[in-house]
């Protein structure tokens, strides 16, 4: 109903422009901010890329995430996502078990026929302490079935730790998309602002 | 492209549409999340006539019933969803018209999920996916079909224009191929297309655009036949090829290494691919060729079994009894594995059998109880680790190792036979859908990750054997996956990359509720006399509840009239399903986290799980 309200709403500024005889302009081609829910951070959402929000079930996780698409691409689009992780989620107990998590395979290697894990690196974003992730992964398109078909991906990934939670920014692309895409995933990065 | 006008009133049209809902739902439905609340009257609560009395609505809810219906049926998925939480409704509306309420939740139902399956993050590597999940949603007669989004494919992009004129261009691009658009398929060059049928077959742009998804999907599979460029729309058929490529390329290297004498170059010329593997294992056995041992396991893995390794019917039927007592020593000593075993030792009965399992690599027969293992994915371990049928049954640690390997199958197995044992206990049907699937595949990526922190020697079974063997790649790819996602997000990847061509427990409700409600419309108009004939004769209850939602909605017309009511008083109300698989999602990510913190049960308490 929310949902509903707020269409509604739109549709009601729409037509109360119209009534008084207002154009409708196209946006400016600057990047738009995107402010999550209970302002739990904004970042700038990169222009011509789709959006894809599912705040059903960011309430039951408590995990707020927005992923922005990249517009065609190869065979699977370069992706941004930024989610918040509340200090209740259920599937990290905290920053450092998510950089666990994501550091290493489940044998716990950072190189196999299959994957790269870079160091994890400390750094500064926006001002604020960060980790930087980097990992090159081999990925089943299809291992429901017998097939063997694959792609390479590439992720890049902030964390930044917050006093409720933390924050987390991840680039993934096809290997050949990666270095086209990166500097619209620092831009957005750039942008970022979160709770201390 | 609509004109700025068609759009104009497009926007004015959803806008009164809106404005009309709201407001007769403004009687206590416009607020919060459009849960009717209304408070109770001190003192005339009990005196008040409730519908299952009077056999009526009241006036307002007769009115937002009927905004709802005319919403609803133009494909409104914002009323849909408003309607399924007018609990206040679909009760009066269950006691007063039942038939009406299921009919009205089963298209509800399929909007809903229809909207929130078109959310998710659909690109060019999912087309066939996507197809896959449409094929089974919108095909003739279903509830999504009824409300204008199908069976015709195209109806689908006229719904998204239309509901969600927002949507991705790009997400509507894999949309438009999902579908199979003519233009995709065929181009834009031409309107007929000639398919070797029997006979030949003119297939026009006119045909195509009046086929549903089914249909077209069976023309394809036709062309892929005459002209491999149409192969692309089957993911199997593009994997056995890949697999094909890189065995050939194997074979090739193998030759020429210069490793094999002159006389088994003869033997292996002008043979076929299959043959000429299935000779070089030969080769390779007991001899000491010298070809990089990656090829040889290569070749090893993918050639058919010797007499001697394979294991004929009484060796599999000795081996699933040995390896009861051998998986659950494997299970004993993770938390996960634990709570399989309480399972099979109050619920259950622990019951392998190793056969053929068609493609797969293992599955759970409900009418035996049992869990099916596949004796070609342990055979060809066996064939990479040099062990015959012979060794496996007098070896212990063989068949410990084996056992090892193939536990991870027997714990995703159990997810499927848990659901199954409990629905049944409550009386229950129990479809195979999306959210059985997340269940069982995120106890597989739990046991997976417990057991290869505790467990060296299952490490390096896994480890060892992935360069050769998809099964123990993929175990530890859904491992890591699990591990590095979180659960939200991989049940996501399971709807989308694992699973896609299973109905979720919403659009099976949907499917079912809408056959069944139809199915008992027809017969309220049948006598006495003649449905106690029909009911004689139909399926039973215990037939249709070993059906899929699909076979289900597919033969209502056969099942009996007490199965149908019983199957739709279950796919009505689905609480006690999402209450079943909210807990048990809880529970593993809490075993997760518990895991992982350190601050699991103490030693002898009970597990998380």
């Amino acid at each position: 109903m929310k949902t509903f309200l707020l269409v509604l709403t739109a549709f009601s500024i729409a037509a109360a422009l119209a009534a008084a005889g207002g154009t409708a302009r196209p946006a400016a081609r600057q990047l738009k901010t995107y402010t999550m829910d209970n302002n739990y951070f904004s970042c700038g959402a990169p222009e011509g890329w789709s959006m894809v929000r599912e705040k059903d079930r960011d309430e039951k996780y408590e995990i707020y995430e927005i992923e922005f698409l990249a517009p065609r691409s190869a065979k699977s689009p370069a992706t941004i996502r930024v989610s918040y992780y509340s200090k209740d989620n259920p599937d990290f107990s905290g920053y450092e078990d998510f950089i666990e998590s994501n550091s290493q395979n489940i044998l716990g290697e950072t190189k196999s026929e299959r994957e790269n894990y870079d160091p994890v690196k400390k750094i500064k974003l926006n001002g604020r302490k960060a980790f930087e992730l980097s990992r090159t992964k081999m990925t089943y398109l299809h291992p429901e079935s017998k097939s063997e078909e694959s792609e390479q991906r590439k992720d890049k990934i902030y964390v930044l730790p917050a006093k409720a939670g933390f924050y987390v920014l991840k680039f993934s692309a096809p290997t050949a998309a990666f270095v086209e895409n990166l500097p619209v995933f620092e831009k957005t990065a750039k942008s970022f602002k979160g709770k201390p | 492209m609509s004109s700025p006008s068609s759009a104009g009133k497009s926007t004015l049209a959803t806008m009164m549409a809106g404005l009309l809902l709201c407001g007769v739902l403004a009687t206590g439905q416009c607020q919060n999340d459009g849960i009717a609340t209304i408070p109770p009257i001190p003192g005339l609560q009990n005196s008040l006539p409730t519908p299952e009395e009077t056999g009526l609505l009241n006036t307002k809810q007769e009115s937002r019933l009927a905004a709802y219906e005319t919403a609803i049926s133009s494909g409104d998925p914002v009323a849909a969803n408003d309607f399924l939480k007018d609990t206040d409704l679909i009760n009066a509306l269950a006691a007063t018209d039942p038939q009406k309420e299921a009919s009205l939740k089963a298209m509800a139902e399929a909007l809903k999920d229809l909207k929130e399956l078109l959310a998710m993050n659909w690109d060019d590597s999912k087309i066939n996916s996507l197809n896959r999940t449409l094929t089974i949603r919108m095909d003739a007669g279903s509830p999504l079909s009824k409300v204008g989004v199908g069976p015709e494919p195209e109806k689908i992009l006229s719904w998204l224009a239309k509901h969600q004129p927002q949507y991705p261009e790009d997400k509507t691009e894999v949309l438009k191929k999902a579908i199979r658009k003519w233009e995709v398929v065929f181009g834009t060059m031409t309107d007929t297309r000639s398919v070797r049928w029997n006979p030949t077959v003119n297939v026009t742009k006119t045909d195509w655009q009046t086929w549903t998804l089914k249909e077209r999907n069976a023309v394809i599979a036709q062309l892929m036949k005459q002209d491999p460029k149409f192969m692309g729309y089957n993911d199997a058929a593009v994997a056995a090829m890949k697999k094909e490529m890189s065995l050939a390329a194997a074979v090739e290297k193998t030759i020429n290494s210069g490793a094999l004498t002159p006389a088994q170059l003869a033997k292996l010329s002008g043979k076929s691919l299959s043959d000429q593997v299935y000779l070089l294992g030969n080769f390779f056995d007991g001899s000491n060729i010298a070809v990089n041992p990656e090829l040889k396991a290569q070749i090893n893995a993918a050639r058919s079994s010797r007499p001697k390794e394979a294991l004929p019917s009484q060796q599999r039927e000795i081996l699933g009894t040995m390896l009861n007592t051998a998986v659950s020593k494997e299970l004993a000593g993770t938390k996960t594995g634990a709570k399989v075993l309480a399972f099979y030792s109050k619920e259950a009965k622990l019951d392998i059998a190793v056969r053929p399992c068609d493609g797969a690599y293992s599955r759970y027969d409900s009418a035996s109880g049992k869990i099916l293992l596949d004796s070609e994915t342990i055979q060809q371990y066996m064939r990479m680790k040099g062990y015959t049928a012979d060794s496996l049954m007098k070896s212990k640690e063989q068949l410990q190792e084996v056992a090892k390997y193939i536990s991870p199958l027997v714990v995703y197995e159990a997810g499927p036979q848990m659901r199954d044992v409990r629905t049944k206990k409550q009386g229950l049907y129990n479809p195979r859908v999306q959210e059985s699937e997340i269940e069982a595949m995120s106890l597989e990526g739990l046991y997976t990750s417990e057991k290869t922190k505790k467990d060296p020697e299952f490490k390096k079974i896994l480890k060892d054997s992935r360069a050769f063997s998809d099964y123990a790649s993929k175990r530890l790819e859904i491992a890591t996956e699990f591990k590095d996602s979180g659960s939200k997000q991989f049940a996501s990847t399971v709807r989308q990359r694992y699973f896609s061509g299973l109905p979720s427990i919403d659009a099976a409700s949907s499917q079912i509720l809408d056959a069944v409600t139809v199915e008992l419309d027809r017969r309220a108009g049948m006598s006495q006399a003649e449905k106690t004939s029909f009911d004689s004769s139909a399926r039973s209850l215990t037939e249709a509840l070993e059906m899929t939602p699909a076979e289900l909605a597919g033969t209502a017309g056969e099942i009996s009239t007490p199965a149908l009511e019983k199957l739709r008083k279950d796919m009505a109300d689905l609480a006690p399903y999402k209450d079943s698989y909210e807990a048990s999602d809880s529970d593993i990510r809490k075993a997760l986290k518990s895991k992982k913190t350190g601050s699991a049960a103490k030693k002898g308490a009970p597990p998380a799980l």
